[in-house]
């Protein structure tokens, strides 16, 4: 399925806590009972780390987290 | 009316297997019970011919491949390109009587009005203790009634597992073996959620905004999908 890769925040000039970088659009790989998905976010290219979102938090990955814990 | 398996992103969404999981399941059902070589298997609703394929170069099957779409057919004919494509209906098979090694129909039973015409063809057309390699939609939770007067999708109203296995017995087929795949499913919702912002945004996209007007499967109260794949055997003691 096809990933994209051009997500951006809502606003902002966004870049990483840890190395100071500035975060670019790229993928993430989310695990959450045994599933992976991967998805676009910004990401820190130097250390990885990854910017979620509130929305994707409270939106999609919640509902996904819903669809897996079977409630 | 709306044919939403020949949809370009129902392809995206589902791979080339157009189902949850791909082959996992086919491959699965396969492990637990190998065909011979040069056995005569019908891929039931083919679709772009995956299976079909898989048959073909991996078990060495003489495959027909059957799909009452002609998009479809004309895929499968591209992805396995020996094997003999038909055009037709599940509920009248175009094939002698005891003639088949096998019935390979993954995910495609749910779509139809009367599924048990389709499953009484297979049994007809299957050799005495010939194998079905099938799996289906289920409904773990909720009402499996339908809103519109005919399926379009898959999750417009499939039965729960009871009845699929009664009905299975009822036509003559004994169960060898049951996985529960609905992981597979579950999986394959999430990534479509994360595509395309929610199920229901990703059924709009397929079916359009008319096609969801009596509120898209996903979105029924209560309902709560399953998927589910079965190895049976064709008994003759059946009357």
């Amino acid at each position: 399925m096809k990933v994209d890769t051009h997500f951006e925040p809502a606003s902002g000039q966004w870049q990483c806590g840890r190395c100071r970088e500035p975060l670019q659009a790229g993928t993430a790989e989310l695990e959450y009972l045994g599933s992976s998905f991967t998805v676009g976010v910004l990401v820190c290219l130097q250390c990885d780390q990854a910017l979620i979102p509130e929305d994707m938090a409270t939106g999609k990955m919640l509902e996904v987290e819903q669809l897996l814990e079977d409630k | 009316m709306p044919q939403p398996y020949s949809s370009p992103i129902m392809r995206q969404a589902l791979g080339d297997a157009l189902r949850p999981g791909g082959l996992h399941s086919t491959l699965q059902l396969l492990e637990l019970a190998p065909l011979p070589a040069n056995s005569l298997v019908l891929d039931a609703g083919c679709g772009p011919g995956k299976t079909a394929a898989l048959l073909q170069s991996q078990m060495g099957s003489r495959v027909i491949a059957l799909d009452r779409s002609s998009t479809l057919l004309a895929q499968a004919g591209q992805t396995a390109a020996a094997i003999a494509a038909v055009q037709g209906d599940l509920a009248a098979l175009p094939i002698a009587s005891e003639s088949l090694d096998a019935v390979f129909c993954e995910c495609v039973l749910a779509l139809l009005d009367k599924p048990e015409m389709a499953l009484a063809e297979f049994h007809r057309t299957l050799k005495p203790g010939g194998r079905m390699y099938y799996s289906d939609m289920t409904a773990q939770r909720g009402s499996t009634s339908m809103e519109s007067p005919r399926k379009t999708s898959c999750l417009d109203g499939p039965d729960d597992l009871d009845s699929l296995r009664q009905r299975l017995l009822d036509l003559g087929f004994s169960v060898m073996a049951e996985k529960d795949q609905t992981r597979l499913l579950r999986e394959t919702a999430g990534r479509l959620i994360f595509e395309f912002g929610s199920l229901e945004l990703f059924w709009q996209a397929v079916l359009g905004q008319s096609g969801c007007r009596n509120g898209c499967s996903t979105n029924r109260p209560g309902f709560r999908p399953g998927y589910v794949a079965f190895l049976c055997r064709k008994e003759t003691s059946y009357v």
